[in-house]
């Protein structure tokens, strides 16, 4: 299995676990299940599986050639620091990119409208309101930039 | 040294369009290294900023009685001191050099998503600036601990507009992190330089993918919990109210679940940049490459479960489970510290201002970490907790940790980003001057908590006997303070005034890739990338360099003794 998936794969088997844990360990202590705990642990869970589920997706190949080995290597590939001699001959990026990015305004000017509608939270509509149009006028410009790139 | 030819399997990035110069420049970049550069001078104008209230701390305190500020200002003092240097000097310093090193290292010619990344940086930048602009209001900036426990972070305990400022600049950043993170993700996983595999990565670059995986998880938990502080405080919620059917214990629950992975947020970059550095000037190769992974790896993961052991003197959570996780977290620790002193037995150690500083982050961390267990068994817990033994152990981990090993990067890696090697002599009068502050700052600390002196107070009885060790701690700070003033002088003159020698591509006989390119980069970082067939693809390429020049000179020995 590839590493990028492994990665997220510890963290999720390692949760699950120690989330069962808490959960009983919480309440032969304290005598009361420990709600915030494990529900803050089951969404480390939930996130890292869904990690798994966006890179797995992408990498197909990265599933391959993880049973093998009996269960030794199996475990050592799944869970392990075991590199697969397929993957390591690949190229992440298959020709690499064709142009290095340009300069944009429309990164500041997202900084700038997040400033104003935080200041707005704060202060009141008279800032936020115009963060919202500031921030509306750099999405739709960050993304003709993307358009017009490609 | 000499670089390979260019491997005609991945052609270069054609430059794009190099846009204005000056301050235009700078507010439109999408370079990753201007980029990290802004992040990095940001980031450590907060480390003065916040120092400087640090100053006023100890002023207040070097002597009993309420002398500089009073109480209500002193709360806004460690507040913000914390707060600037938890959320806007290490996490952001760190962040700034994974921006600039992170694509060198692999090879690549700029992160994944570049225009991404421009917007992390100014949205941190705006964060920081709302959540220290509650100086600038009526109430004052926020004044309950950079912890912000419930009540007193309510509007009832804490009215006015500065903890609003507070929680706000919070979620920006927090958000910045978060993108951030994803950005390192997409950029390891996908662009990294042919044969540069997942197991060839220098250990700094997986030291910040392990830290990305905790920001990606963390930040989110601080993010809603301060949402509903802000609903709390602002529209009338009871999330942490209990006469509203909320709880306290609750915002204790979600702060620590985020604000322990934070302390390794703080820390794993730094192991990151002396496990850079302990190989490359200890003229060996690093010892255990995976099994330094892998304890780093088992760092992050063990640290999602270890946050209430900030609680244990609520009395309401499992003070078993949470000492044997906590203890457990040690292990990996001790792990990579073997790791680095088993790198520098028998090497021939150069102890140029990188390797003092990081030797200096070595003995100074492992003090705060052997204090760490300490405060890990519930019994001693209870004693110490709130009371300075907490603050002395804190700061030897993040001061001696974090800061020690990130003057070790700079010194590292400001030649290969100015092209100019800072000053060795103003280097070694800075790490003096900065360890011996930093003992007498912070090891008296241990005494005042054991003889029960709390922390967050500004002023203690004369009748306590703690003013002396406190006197010491102000004077010890103005040693800081003055170690500080030395490398902003060593890099106004080597630097910003040119007068540092040149550093070329490689001053240091480095082993990975960035030092493969000039000092500094060009725009697109690479003109042409050596074989990557080891974590240290630069040595290898030196290495046959020179074996390709002995084996030319023994060829040619031989033909003239032929010949002649």
């Amino acid at each position: 299995m590839a590493e990028e998936l492994r990665f997220f794969l510890r963290t999720a088997v390692y949760s699950v676990v120690i989330a069962t844990v808490y959960w009983f360990a919480s309440y032969a202590e304290t005598g009361a299940y420990e709600w915030a705990g494990t529900v803050l642990l089951a969404f480390v869970v939930f996130s890292a599986g869904a990690f798994i589920f966006v890179t797995g997706i992408h990498v197909p190949a990265a599933w391959r050639s993880t049973i093998r080995g009996g269960v030794t290597g199996t475990l050592n590939r799944t869970f392990g620091m075991a590199e697969d001699p397929d993957i390591m001959a690949r190229h992440p990026l298959e020709g690499g990119p064709d142009l290095l990015p340009t300069a944009s305004p429309w990164p500041v000017l997202g900084g700038a409208a997040a400033l104003l509608i935080g200041m707005g939270l704060v202060y009141g509509p008279w800032l936020l309101l115009p963060g919202i149009a500031v921030a509306i006028g750099a999405v739709i410009g960050w993304i003709g930039q993307e358009t017009r790139r490609t | 040294m000499t670089t390979a030819q260019l491997d005609r399997e991945r052609p270069m990035p054609r430059p794009g369009h190099a846009g204005p110069g000056g301050i235009v420049s700078v507010l439109t970049t999408t370079d990753h290294k201007v980029i990290g550069l802004l992040y990095i001078c940001t980031a450590i104008g907060f480390f003065v900023l916040s120092g400087l209230l640090a100053l006023l701390i100890r002023a207040e305190l070097a002597a009993p009685g309420l002398q500089v500020v009073d109480r209500s200002t002193y709360n806004q003092l460690f507040t913000m001191h914390g707060t600037g240097m938890v959320f806007f000097f290490a996490a952001p310093v760190a962040i700034g050099l994974g921006n600039y090193f992170i694509p060198l290292q692999i090879g690549a010619p700029d992160v994944a998503f570049p225009r991404l990344n421009a917007f992390t940086y100014w949205l941190f930048a705006a964060g920081a600036f709302v959540a220290f602009s509650g100086f600038l209001t009526e109430s004052g900036a926020a004044a309950f601990g950079w912890t912000g426990y419930a009540p007193l972070s309510e509007a009832t305990y804490s009215p006015g507009a500065g903890a609003n400022l507070w929680i706000v600049g919070l979620i920006m950043t927090g958000t910045s992190g978060i993108l951030g993170a994803v950005n390192f993700f997409a950029t390891v996983f996908s662009m990294r330089a042919p044969g540069m595999t997942m197991f060839r990565l220098p250990i700094f670059t997986w030291n910040m993918l392990v830290t990305s995986l905790l920001i990606m998880l963390t930040f989110p938990v601080l993010t809603a919990a301060l949402a509903m502080l802000f609903i709390d405080r602002a529209l009338g919620g009871g999330f942490f109210d209990p006469a509203q059917g909320g709880s306290a214990i609750l915002w204790q629950h979600l702060f620590w679940f985020f604000g322990h992975p934070e302390v390794y947020i703080l820390i794993l970059p730094f192991f990151g940049i002396v496990t850079e550095i302990i190989p490359v000037f200890s003229r060996k190769p690093l010892f255990g490459y995976r099994a330094i992974v892998f304890a780093t790896v088992l760092i992050g993961v063990l640290s999602f479960s270890v946050w209430a052991h900030h609680m244990f003197t609520t009395g309401v959570v499992s003070s078993l489970f949470f000492t044997v996780t906590s203890m457990a977290i040690a292990i990996p620790t001790g792990v990579k510290f073997f790791t680095w002193i088993a790198t520098m037995w028998r090497g021939r150690i150069w102890l140029a201002t990188p390797m003092l500083f990081t030797i200096g982050f070595l003995l100074m961390f492992l003090i705060g970490g052997i204090t760490g267990p300490f405060l890990a068994a519930p019994p001693i817990d209870y004693a110490t907790h709130d009371t300075y033994f907490v603050v002395a152990h804190m700061h030897y981990v993040m001061f001696g940790g974090s800061v020690f090993a990130a003057f070790a990067g700079f010194y590292f890696w400001i030649p290969k980003m100015t092209g100019r090697m800072l000053s060795e002599g103003w280097g070694k009068v800075h790490f003096w001057l900065m360890l011996i502050g930093m003992n007498a700052t912070f090891f008296p600390m241990h005494q005042l908590g054991l003889d029960g002196m709390p922390r967050r107070i500004a002023d203690y009885a004369p009748s306590t006997g703690w003013q002396p060790i406190n006197l010491i701690v102000s004077v010890g700070s103005l040693f800081i303070a003055a170690s500080v003033g030395v490398f902003i002088v060593n890099v106004v003159l080597s630097v910003l005034l040119r007068r540092g020698r040149v550093a070329g591509d490689d001053p240091w006989g480095g082993y990975s890739l960035e030092w493969a390119t000039t000092s500094p980069p060009p725009h697109h970082n690479f003109t042409s990338l050596p074989p990557i067939r080891s974590e240290r693809p630069v040595f290898d390429a030196r290495q046959a360099a020179a074996e390709g020049s002995e084996a030319l000179a023994s060829s040619r020995a031989e033909s003239e003794g032929l010949g002649g």
